[in-house]
């Protein structure tokens, strides 16, 4: 099982499902506006928008990443 | 290894989902961004090319007696040079960069929406305030110029 495997709960029918949060932290969608390039950073709080593969419903999932320590 | 732990979960809110659109309708539409990106270069390009054979055309006839006024010319130069920089301004409003976001990551896309306005807001102040000066200095330079007219 990958480590970036997270236990989601939909917030609305209950169902739970592991989703591969590093699948949706690959860029994947080109915008051509004007920012700063490469600005946009990653924090230690990630927000994911993850639909439920039972209802449907969009969840807004906010994950925090800490640091395991080893011994 | 970092440990994730969720700590938050809700459904999506009505911003959230037109954010979430919004960035959805912006990836589609990058073709015709980048196209009228160039038109606007175009427009400017054929434009000042025009002004520029205007200003050697002007050069070889017997230039007005009030372009012989240093404050008209220096008035002149400082519309231009305002002129140009509001110019400039627009551009940084309007021309485009290439940004990478994941779809699934709202506050990728959240921050990516903060830093376009921030942008976008700042370089428009620099175009108006300079366009302001540079309406300022035409209009001294035409009142002048129809004042000393014989």
């Amino acid at each position: 099982m990958s480590n970036h495997l997270t236990e989601i709960a939909c917030s609305r029918c209950g169902h739970t499902w592991y989703e591969d949060l590093a699948r949706l932290d690959k860029a994947d969608q080109d915008i051509y506006k004007n920012i700063y390039k490469g600005k946009v950073h990653n924090g230690r709080e990630k927000t994911y928008r993850v639909p439920c593969p039972e209802c449907g419903t969009n969840n807004v999932v906010t994950v925090r990443f800490e640091e395991q320590k080893d011994g | 290894m970092a440990e994730a732990q969720v700590v938050d979960i809700h459904e999506e809110t009505p911003r959230e989902r037109a954010l979430h659109e919004w960035f959805e309708k912006q990836a589609l539409a990058s073709p015709d961004t980048l196209e009228a990106a160039a038109r606007t270069i175009l427009g400017l390009v054929t434009g000042l090319l025009g002004v520029l054979f205007g200003v050697l055309a002007v050069k070889e006839d017997p230039l007005p007696s009030y372009f012989r006024l240093p404050v008209v010319r220096w008035l002149g130069v400082g519309t231009v040079a305002a002129l140009l920089v509001a110019l400039v301004g627009t551009l940084g409003v309007v021309l485009p960069r290439r940004i990478q976001i994941a779809s699934a990551r709202l506050d990728q896309q959240a921050e990516a929406f903060q830093k376009l306005m921030s942008r976008k807001s700042r370089w428009l102040s620099v175009a108006v305030i300079a366009f302001g000066l540079g309406l300022l200095a035409l209009g001294a330079v035409l009142i002048i110029a129809l004042l000393t007219a014989v």
